[in-house]
C-alpha cells in the first residue's frame, strides 16, 4: 500500500508543475508579437521515485528546464542577412538620390547646355561681328556653367549629408553596444529564466546592430557575449567594451573617418575595415560612387575649359586682341566643375570674344568660331579614353544609372533574402498561438485533474486520520 | 524552403512581403502609363541611356546645321542676286558700247553713251558694294569696310578689304563658304590667290597676255645704287608669280651694297618693289628676249627711290580671275571718246571675259545651292531617323503599358484579396472558437 503523502506529494507537484508550463505559455501568448522573441518551451520530466516496501513509488512530476527554441544557426543567417540588406539599402537609397540630380532626360541638363554653348558658337560663326551672337555666346557658356556648378555642389552636399548619416550610425552602434553590454551583465548575475528574456533582447539587439555593420558574435562559457564588428574589432568584451568614434579625415576633404579605441585605449582609424553594412554602404556611396561621379564632372569642365581656351587664345576679338582665355585657366582637373568660370577678359564683354584667327580677317572672320563649335563633334583624351564631350557625358549619365539599377537589385535580392530567412526563423522560434493554446488546453486538464487527485488524496488522508473514531 | 510550422508573424510577413511586391509592381507598372515613355530615370534601363543621349545631341546638333544651311543659302542667294544685277549691268554696258561704235555717232551722242556708260558704271558699283543686314557681302571678313571706292574716277578694292571667304559647317564634316571674293569678281584678281597666279596666264594692264611659256629666260637687268643687277630666272610650267617675285628679290639683295633689305612682293596681283633708305633702283627691267609685250609690261622706268615702292601702274598684273570690270568700263570710254574701233573690239573682248566671269561665279554659286538643297534635305532625313530612334528607345507602347497596368492592377486586388482571407483564417485561432 502506498502512502497516500506521497499521492498528495504527486498532485502537489502536478499542480505547480502544470501551473509553470501554463505560465510558460501565457509567456509565450504574450509575447507573440515581440520583436526577436523566441518561444519558450517547459521541460517536464518525472520525479525521482521513492522506494518504500520494496516498491518504487513516483513523486510526481517537475519542470526541469525551460529553454528558448533557438537556432543559433538561423540566427548568425539572419544576422548575416541583416548586414547586407543594411549596406544594399543604404547605397541604393543614396544613389536614388544621387540619380535624380543626374536625370537628364527631361528638356535640361549638362548635356542639353554643352550642345547649345557649342552652337552658339555656329551662330557666332554666321555672324562674327554681331553684339547679340557674342551676347548669346556668354550666356549659354553661363548657363552651362551654372549647371556644372549645381551638380558639382549637389555631389558634395550628398557627400556631407552621408556623412552625417555615417555619425549617427556610428552612435547607434555605440548605444547598441553599451545596451549589450548591460544585458551581459544582467545575463550573468540572472535566474535562468530571466536570462532567457535577456538573451532574446540580447539576439534582438546583435541583430540590429548587424543592420549598421558586419557583426560576430561568440557566447562564452559563462554566458557573456562577445561582439566582434568589421574586420576584427572587438566591439563588446563581456562587460567591457570599445567604442567607435568619428574624426575629420585631412585626407579626405575632412569628411568623417571612423575611429576605435578599446577600453580607454588610443583610439586608431577603422574605416577600411568596417566592409558592409549600412555604415559600408554609405561609404562606398561617400567614397567610391561620388568621388567616381564628382572626379569625372571635374574632367569634362577641364577639358572644355582647356580645349576652348585653346583656340580662343589663339584667335583674335573684335578689339584686335589676341591671347585672351574664354574661361579662367586650370592647371589641373581638380576641383574643375566648382571653379569654371567665364575669364575676366571676355566676361561681360562680347566684343572681347575671338572669332577671328587673324587680326586681317577682323571683323568679318569666323575660323576661331568655327573651330570651337567643332568641338563638339572633336575626339578629346579623356582618362576613359578618347571621346568627344557629350559621348564622355552620356558615359558618365549611363554609369550613374547603371549604379543605381544595380544597387536596387542587390538590395530588392537581398531583403528578399532576408524575408524568407526572417519567415524561416518565425517557423523555428516564432510564437504559434494554435500550438500554445493546444498547451493551455493540455496543461489547464493536467492541472484540473491533479487538482482532483489532490481532493481525493485530502479525503483518503481525512478517512485515515478518523479511523479510529 | 518546406513550411514546418505556420505562426502569426510568419504569416503576416509572408503577407507583407506579398502586398509590397504586388504593390511596387503596380506602382512601377504606373509610370509609363502617365508620362508616355519607358525611360523615365537613369536606372530604368542603363543600357540605353548612352545611345539616348547620343542621338538627343545629335538631334539638336542637326538643327543647328538646318539654321546654318539657312543662313548660307540667304547669303548665297543675296550674292547671287547681285551677280545677276551685275551681269544684268555689263549686259547693257555691251549694248551702249556697240552703240558707240558707229561712226556716225556725232560727238554730241558719243558723249551721252559714255555719260550713261558712267551712270552703269555707278550702278555697278553699287553691286559691288551691296550690303545684306549691314554687312558687306563683297568686302571678304572686312565685313564693316566698303570694298569698292573711287578715286578719281579709278574704282578700285579697298586696300582695308580682303578676299578671305568665310565657311560654316552644314554637318560635322562639311563646310561650305558663305561669301564670294568681291575683288576677284570685279577686278580679277585675288589678295589670296595672287601670289599662286602661274606666270604662263599672265597679262598686261590691258588685259593682253604677256606670252610668257614655259622654257622662257626671264634677264632680270638694274641697278641698285651704282651696282649693276644682271640675273635669269627660268620659267617652268609651274612657276608662279610668287617664284618671280622671289627671284626678283634675290637678285636685288644679291647686289654688293652693304644690305639685304630690298624687296619684291605678291600685292593686289602685281609685283611690287621696295627699295631700302640707301640705295635706289634705277632701269630695273625684266625681259624674255623676242617677247616686246612682256618688255614693255615690265620695265620699271621711274626710279624707285630710296625707301620708295614701285606704283601700281608699274606693276605685272595676273590673269588668274579675269578682267577689272571697272577698268574695262574706263577703257571703254576712253575708247569712245578717242573714236577707235580696234580699241572698242579689244575691250568689248574684254567686257565679255568680265561677263563671263560673272557667270562662271553665278554657275558655281548655283552649284552651291544645289549641295546646300542635298544637304538640308539629308539633314531632314537624319532627323526623321533620329526621332524614330528615339521613339523606339524612350517611348512607351501604350497598348503594351495599359495592358501591363491593367494586369498589374488585377493582380495587387487578387493579393489584397488573398491576404484578407488569409489574416480572416488566422483569426480563426482556438481563443476564438
Amino acid at each position: 500500500m502506498g502512502s497516500s503523502l506521497t499521492i498528495f506529494e504527486s498532485a502537489i507537484s502536478a499542480l505547480g508543475t502544470n501551473s509553470q508550463a501554463l505560465s510558460v505559455a501565457g509567456q509565450n501568448i504574450a509575447n507573440v508579437n515581440t520583436p526577436g522573441y523566441s518561444r519558450q518551451h517547459a521541460t517536464l520530466a518525472a520525479r525521482a521515485p521513492q522506494t518504500m516496501g520494496g516498491l518504487e513509488l513516483g513523486l510526481g512530476v517537475s519542470v526541469t528546464q525551460i529553454t528558448r527554441i533557438f537556432d543559433q544557426y538561423t540566427e548568425r543567417r539572419l544576422r548575416d542577412a541583416n548586414t547586407s540588406s543594411g549596406g544594399a539599402s543604404a547605397r541604393y537609397n543614396q544613389l536614388a538620390s544621387i540619380e535624380g540630380a543626374f536625370n537628364e532626360l527631361g528638356n535640361d541638363g549638362i548635356s542639353k547646355y554643352m550642345t547649345d554653348f557649342f552652337n552658339s558658337w555656329h551662330d557666332l560663326a554666321d555672324d562674327p561681328d554681331s553684339i547679340p551672337a557674342r551676347q548669346n555666346v556668354l550666356g549659354k557658356a553661363s548657363v552651362l556653367i551654372d549647371r556644372i556648378h549645381s551638380l558639382d555642389t549637389t555631389i558634395r552636399n550628398a557627400r556631407t549629408n552621408i556623412d552625417g548619416n555615417i555619425k549617427d550610425v556610428v552612435a547607434k552602434i555605440n548605444t547598441i553596444a553599451a545596451d549589450i553590454v548591460t544585458l551581459n551583465e544582467k545575463i550573468k548575475t540572472s535566474s535562468s529564466e530571466e536570462a532567457l528574456t535577456f538573451n532574446d533582447q540580447r539576439t534582438q539587439k546583435v541583430k540590429e546592430m548587424a543592420q549598421y555593420v558586419n557583426v560576430t558574435a561568440f557566447e562564452s562559457a559563462d554566458g557573456v557575449y562577445q561582439v566582434y564588428i568589421g574586420e576584427g574589432l572587438q566591439l563588446v568584451n563581456g562587460t567591457g567594451r570599445g567604442t567607435l568614434g568619428t574624426a575629420p579625415d585631412s585626407t579626405n576633404s575632412n569628411l568623417t573617418k571612423i575611429t576605435f579605441a578599446l577600453g580607454s585605449g588610443t583610439a586608431s582609424t577603422v574605416t577600411s575595415r568596417l566592409t558592409d553594412g549600412e555604415i559600408y554602404g554609405n561609404l562606398t556611396v561617400r567614397d567610391t560612387d561620388l568621388v567616381t561621379y564628382q572626379s569625372r564632372l571635374n574632367e569634362l569642365a577641364y577639358q572644355i575649359v582647356t580645349k576652348v581656351n585653346t583656340v580662343h587664345t589663339a584667335g583674335y576679338n573684335l578689339n584686335s586682341a589676341t591671347s585672351k582665355y574664354f574661361f579662367t585657366t586650370m592647371a589641373s582637373s581638380t576641383d574643375a566643375a566648382r571653379d569654371i568660370t567665364l575669364s575676366s577678359d571676355v566676361s561681360g564683354l562680347p566684343k572681347a570674344l575671338a572669332a577671328a584667327d587673324a587680326a586681317g580677317s577682323l571683323p568679318g572672320g569666323n575660323v576661331a568660331a568655327l573651330a570651337i563649335a567643332a568641338l563638339m563633334d572633336t575626339t578629346v583624351a579623356f582618362t576613359t579614353g578618347n571621346n568627344t564631350f557629350h559621348g564622355f557625358h552620356s558615359d558618365l549619365l549611363s554609369r550613374v544609372g547603371n549604379d543605381a539599377e544595380g544597387a536596387k537589385n542587390s538590395a530588392e535580392f537581398s531583403q528578399s533574402v532576408l524575408d524568407q530567412i526572417a519567415a524561416y526563423r518565425e517557423q523555428v522560434s516564432g510564437v504559434s498561438v494554435d500550438e500554445e493554446q493546444i498547451n493551455i488546453v493540455k496543461y489547464q486538464a493536467a492541472f484540473q485533474a491533479a487538482s482532483k487527485l489532490v481532493a481525493v488524496s485530502k479525503e483518503i488522508l481525512d478517512t485515515l486520520v478518523h479511523l479510529g473514531e | 524552403m518546406a513550411l514546418s510550422r505556420l505562426t502569426f508573424s510568419s504569416n503576416l510577413l509572408l503577407i507583407q512581403n506579398r502586398l509590397t511586391s504586388a504593390a511596387l509592381k503596380y506602382q512601377k507598372a504606373a509610370v509609363p502609363a502617365t508620362t508616355g515613355l519607358m525611360v523615365n530615370t537613369l536606372s530604368d534601363d542603363s543600357s540605353v541611356i548612352s545611345h539616348l543621349f547620343s542621338l538627343r545631341a545629335s538631334s539638336l546638333r542637326n538643327e543647328q546645321f538646318q539654321r546654318n544651311i539657312t543662313n548660307v543659302t540667304s547669303k548665297i542667294q543675296f550674292t547671287d542676286g547681285q551677280l545677276a544685277q551685275s551681269i544684268d549691268v555689263l549686259q547693257r554696258v555691251r549694248e551702249v558700247t556697240l552703240r558707240a561704235n558707229d561712226a556716225s555717232n556725232s560727238s554730241t551722242a558719243l558723249t551721252q553713251l559714255n555719260t550713261q556708260l558712267g551712270d552703269l558704271k555707278t550702278e555697278l558699283m553699287g553691286y559691288a558694294n551691296a550690303q545684306l543686314n549691314n554687312r558687306y557681302v563683297f568686302s571678304g571678313t572686312a565685313t564693316t569696310t566698303q570694298p569698292f571706292t573711287s578715286s578719281s574716277g579709278v574704282v578700285s578694292f579697298s586696300s582695308s578689304a580682303n578676299s578671305t571667304i568665310n565657311s560654316e559647317y552644314l554637318s560635322p564634316t562639311l563646310t561650305m563658304a558663305g561669301n564670294l571674293d568681291g575683288n576677284a569678281l570685279f577686278t580679277g584678281t585675288s589678295t589670296t590667290a595672287a601670289s599662286t597666279a602661274l606666270l604662263t596666264n599672265c597679262r598686261n594692264s590691258n588685259g593682253v597676255s604677256l606670252g610668257i611659256a614655259a622654257g622662257n629666260t626671264i634677264t632680270i637687268a638694274g641697278s641698285v645704287g651704282a651696282t649693276a643687277v644682271s640675273t635669269t630666272y627660268t620659267v617652268t610650267s609651274t612657276s608662279t608669280l610668287a617664284d618671280l617675285a622671289s627671284a626678283l628679290q634675290t637678285a636685288l639683295r644679291a647686289v654688293a651694297d652693304g644690305d639685304t633689305t630690298e624687296t619684291a612682293t605678291v600685292t593686289s596681283g602685281k609685283i611690287r618693289v621696295a627699295t631700302d633708305a640707301t640705295n635706289a633702283i634705277t632701269n630695273l627691267t625684266l625681259s624674255i628676249s623676242g617677247n616686246s609685250t612682256f618688255n614693255t609690261a615690265f620695265t620699271y622706268s621711274t626710279t624707285i627711290a630710296a625707301g620708295g615702292n614701285t606704283a601700281d601702274s608699274n606693276a605685272l598684273k595676273t590673269a588668274v580671275d579675269g578682267e577689272d570690270i571697272f577698268d574695262v568700263i574706263d577703257d571703254i570710254v576712253t575708247a569712245i571718246s578717242a573714236q577707235s574701233p580696234t580699241d572698242i573690239a579689244t575691250h568689248l573682248a574684254r567686257l565679255d571675259l568680265g561677263i563671263n566671269q560673272l557667270s562662271a561665279a553665278r554657275a558655281k554659286v548655283g552649284t552651291r545651292l544645289q549641295q546646300l538643297e542635298a544637304a538640308g534635305t539629308f539633314i531632314n532625313q537624319e532627323d526623321v531617323r533620329i526621332s524614330q530612334d528615339l521613339s523606339n528607345l524612350q517611348d512607351a507602347p501604350m497598348d503594351k503599358v495599359l495592358s501591363d497596368l491593367v494586369t498589374r492592377e488585377t493582380a495587387l486586388r487578387m493579393v489584397y484579396s488573398s491576404s484578407q482571407r488569409i489574416l480572416s483564417a488566422a483569426n480563426m485561432s482556438l481563443m476564438n472558437n
